[in-house]
């Protein structure tokens, strides 16, 4: 349940970066000490991402030994070449 | 179509903390001091509140801010006291969620009769996990842990035992009928969290109410 809640700070604070634009991957930094559970972390996504611009979008967690809890970057389709 | 990265550095939760704090200064610049509640469902959150209540505060005018999924069972209870209680309910309005958080708590602020108390107690929805992550603008958190629960509890937990300046052991009336190590619990706590004050109570006796009702007060006294 917790899982849950976390998700959906998640895809709020991933839609405001993006901008608009698509989000196509989420890569967020966890540490142990937050008591969340990666596959449960990823499969709330997916659902709380439904009908929102992180629709589809693949959720990366990469474990650490700590108590962080941030997104690190995203990666959004971006219609304008650089 | 091509992507690009965008780096975001943010804490997952900085929206919740921006909101929080908003609610914090607004209850500062009321002169309210407010103590969060947490526990998991049925350690006798309300019930300690109430003997507080009845026991007497001293000098300190208290309000309740009731957080349930449903109903106002709670809230109801605490209006028999005769001290201000708002109802906030997450199913509907909120998604039925598990916890209070601060957007919550900021929807209820001007119910709140801020300028008539000094001490605002937020009863959260009993849990023990996920109302551990968000801050709602508390000046102390403070949970409620029984020993009908086991003596395991704050290992399990630790990120709800960590977070909290009070423990308060709740129902240890029922101590001489259960296989319930104090010694252990206690042990655990001083694990996780060696800085909480510890009380030990009975809201069905009347044991300890005294200190609980002490440290509420000068919670709203600091």
């Amino acid at each position: 349940m917790h899982e849950l809640a976390l998700s959906r700070a998640i895809v709020d604070a991933a839609l405001r970066h993006a901008g608009g634009r698509p989000v196509e991957i989420v890569h967020v930094r966890l540490g142990s000490f937050r008591q969340a559970v990666p596959g449960s972390l990823a499969f709330y996504f997916e659902i709380v991402a439904r009908g929102t611009g992180c629709e589809g979008a693949a959720l990366e967690v990469e474990t650490l030994d700590g108590d962080q809890l941030e997104i690190a970057w995203i990666e959004v389709e971006d219609a304008v070449r650089a | 179509m091509h992507r690009v990265r965008v780096t975001v550095a943010e804490g997952v939760l900085d929206a919740n903390e921006t909101i929080a704090r908003a609610n914090r200064e607004d209850f500062d610049r009321a002169g309210v001091r407010v103590v969060n509640l947490m526990s998991a469902p049925g350690a006798g959150k309300t019930a300690l509140l109430e003997r507080a209540i009845e026991a007497g505060l001293g000098e300190t005018r208290i309000g309740v801010l009731e957080g349930d999924v449903q109903g106002s069972l709670d809230a109801d209870r605490i209006a028999h006291l005769h001290v201000p209680v708002v109802q906030l309910n997450t199913e509907p309005g909120f998604g039925g969620e598990c916890h209070l958080d601060a957007n919550m708590v900021r929807s209820a602020i001007d119910d709140l009769p801020l300028e008539e108390i000094d001490l605002l107690a937020i009863e959260n929805v009993g849990n023990l996990v996920c109302p551990a992550e968000f801050r709602v603008g508390e000046d102390a958190r403070a949970m409620i842990c029984s020993v009908t629960e086991g003596e395991d509890k704050p290992l399990k937990y630790p990120l709800m035992f960590r977070s909290c300046e009070l423990i308060c052991i709740n129902k240890v009336d029922l101590l001489p009928h259960l296989d319930f190590d104090l010694e252990r619990l206690l042990a655990n706590i001083e694990t996780v969290n060696p800085d909480a004050t510890v009380l030990t109570a009975s809201a069905r006796t009347g044991e300890g109410i005294e200190a609980w009702a002490r440290w509420l007060g000068a919670l709203a006294a600091a």
